[in-house]
């Protein structure tokens, strides 16, 4: 296993090492580099978890693309192979959710896929291959949105970057069936450094959904991913995730999207694993018209920290954005809604409302709201609530006078706590989502 | 309970502790003749206190002004409630930073913050950072924060029945502001606080 990952000190020789591996053109390698000063001279973010334990010099950076098994399943912690048992996950999923196998059953149905798609003009590759093979199009849009100056993470990000997925929808393409990472993940092995770019054209329509229910197991300590969105005239981008690493993973994401004339963004965000998470989805309305919305499901768990919210930047007159964050904490778990709404001057007669709601199963437990809302134009419509409260009694009563036992009456309020959420995702989601609660709770 | 009234104007810092049992009503004006750093806060030391705050700010000057508020619940049984109503005219730039702090293994804390603004011209700005920061499960803490435009709708009725826009918007500012001011249970220090509010709307 050794042998396969170049385990080098974070520096120009590494950058360089993994730029030559994927053959890529002089333009990217620069690119690399000066991510890489960057990364160097950021520090570290001010606000959010503690990040102290994070020791850059001993991470694994890049792991070949030829390397398809990394691991035995015997290595898998047992507490991971028990949830694969519980939530009833096929045995091939299950290894390679597990980092021990890469090739997965369904591959003759992606190949399939990947024909209708092609015949539509829709481009669904790795990001290594939408840069071999549409090089003109993924520079146009590549670190536009996200730039490798944007935070210390989005840098070292742009200097690593290994694995994700490059999408274009052309113009008027509506794609019935959402796109999933699983499957083109199981040709390529999951980027410790992934990175996304989606483009939707004009009067187009996209659902992406990244990630799975079941435990994403990896020795990894660190997972920087940075996802870029450019959402073109009318076009609406739905982006589901559904993450659930392993409880050693410090998931340090940044996400963004453009929005122009009246086009929609929409984040779906649930976060059950990891041991810390920074996530702040942000929508940039551009244009007039435009519209976004963010709605995040956080569980934090004994050692977790998930520290998640929503940056709206309204830009534009006639824009419109939604926010609704739920979170559960207990057994001691942090849960943190960290977000930005900005009203700028330009944005005339623009709506924004962010519904904040948390619930704080146990004394140990914590939850913690840091909203911002700057408000510029007095033409706004601008509203913001959060609450925070424990299950309630008279419904726990209630149930419990109806036959149910404690647990089952609180994992039914908590399903129902969640349910404007989960209702959002595609049925089999949502099935083992509603599972996964239960797990969390019992 | 009995409630205890208390009436302040542009103060620039506010540092309360509740006793045992106190019930406070605390009402602060806030306008153009304010300190542009404001630091507040309130404390929760001793159980079964309650307190209704509620800030009236009127501002027409482009100053900045920075209001930081800290509340702190340190034992069971205590309730907080505060209000904002923010009127802003001209260039008037209000910074709000609120943090409401339940400590560890506290029952029944209640704790709100709502604020309303209403901005007058197409410079007035207002920036809000309510935190919210549980430590808690016996608890129910709010934060409400709402900016809506002027009420088109209304002023071109009240304009329909015959007032001039100028009034129009005069009667609609004081419903907005005079709603909280009507709760005021003690008649002579509502009547004085409207008659102060009412001389700072052009």
């Amino acid at each position: 296993m050794q042998n396969n990952i170049i385990k080098k000190k974070l520096n120009e020789s590494l950058v360089k090492e993994i730029s030559k591996v994927k053959q890529e053109p002089a333009w990217m390698l620069e690119f690399r580099l000066t991510a890489l000063e960057i990364f160097f001279q950021k520090s570290m973010p001010s606000f959010g978890p503690d990040l102290k334990d994070l020791n850059f010099e001993n991470i694994n950076y890049y792991i070949r693309p030829d390397d398809k098994t990394h691991a035995s399943w015997e290595e898998v912690p047992s507490e991971i192979k028990d949830t694969f048992d519980k939530l009833g996950v096929p045995q091939s999923e299950r290894k390679f959710l597990a980092g021990t196998g890469a090739q997965f059953e369904s591959e003759m149905v992606y190949h399939s896929l990947k024909e209708q798609l092609k015949e539509q003009g829709v481009i669904f590759e790795s990001i290594e291959d939408g840069l071999k093979n549409h090089e003109e199009l993924f520079r146009k849009h590549f670190a536009k949105v996200i730039p490798a100056s944007d935070n210390k993470f989005s840098a070292l990000n742009s200097a690593l970057w290994s694995g994700g997925s490059f999408i274009y929808i052309p113009k008027n393409t509506k794609l019935d069936l959402p796109l999933s990472a699983y499957f083109r993940m199981n040709t390529e092995n999951l980027g410790q450094f992934e990175r996304t770019l989606i483009i939707t054209d004009e009067n187009s329509y996209l659902h992406y959904i990244e990630g799975c229910t079941a435990p994403v197991y990896t020795t990894d300590s660190l997972h920087a991913a940075v996802v870029e969105i450019i959402a073109k005239e009318n076009s609406r981008m739905e982006y589901t995730t559904l993450q659930n690493w392993s409880k050693n993973v410090l998931n340090l994401v940044t996400k963004r999207a453009h929005v122009k004339k009246n086009a929609e963004m929409f984040w779906l965000d649930v976060n059950l694993g990891s041991k810390t998470t920074m996530k702040y989805p942000a929508i940039y309305l551009m244009e007039e018209g435009a519209k976004g919305e963010t709605q995040s499901l956080a569980f934090a768990d004994k050692g977790q920290n998930i520290d998640a919210g929503a940056k709206i930047f309204h830009m534009a007159k006639n824009t419109s954005s939604l926010v609704l964050s739920k979170s559960v904490s207990k057994n001691g778990g942090i849960s943190t809604y960290r977000g930005i709404t900005k009203i700028s001057e330009k944005a005339k007669n623009s709506k924004a409302k962010i519904t904040c709601d948390a619930l704080i199963l146990d004394d140990k437990s914590i939850s913690n709201t840091y909203p911002v809302n700057d408000i510029n134009d007095p033409d706004t419509n601008f509203e913001h609530e959060a609450r925070v409260s424990k299950l309630s009694e008279e419904k726990m009563h209630y149930l419990m006078a109806r036959g149910l036992s404690e647990k089952e009456a609180g994992t039914m309020l908590i399903n129902g706590f969640a349910d404007p959420i989960t209702r959002q995702l595609p049925m089999e989601y949502a099935i083992e989502l509603n599972r996964l609660i239960e797990l969390y709770l019992n | 309970m009995k409630k205890n009234y208390l009436y302040i104007t542009n103060p620039n810092d506010l540092n309360f502790s509740f006793l045992e049992n106190e019930s406070q009503n605390l009402i602060v004006l806030l306008t153009d003749k304010a300190e542009e750093n404001l630091k507040y806060s309130f404390n929760f030391p001793n159980k079964n206190a309650e307190s209704e705050i509620l800030f009236l700010i009127i501002r027409k000057n482009p100053i900045p002004l920075n209001i930081k508020i800290d509340i702190n619940h340190k034992i069971n049984n205590c309730k907080s409630d505060l209000k904002f109503k923010t009127i802003l005219f001209k260039e008037a730039k209000v910074i709000f930073t609120g943090n409401i702090k339940v400590e560890e293994n506290l029952k029944e804390i209640s704790s709100s913050m709502v604020h309303k603004n209403l901005l007058l011209s197409e410079m007035a700005k207002v920036i809000s950072k309510p935190n919210l920061e549980i430590n808690s499960n016996g608890v129910e803490i709010n934060h409400g924060f709402a900016t809506g435009a002027f009420p088109k709708e209304l002023l071109y009725y009240l304009e329909s029945r015959g007032l001039s826009e100028k009034k129009a918007k005069k009667a609609l500012i004081k419903a907005f502001i005079f709603n909280e001011i009507n709760a005021i249970k003690d008649k002579p220090l509502r009547k004085q606080i409207k008659k102060e509010t009412l001389c700072l709307i052009p």
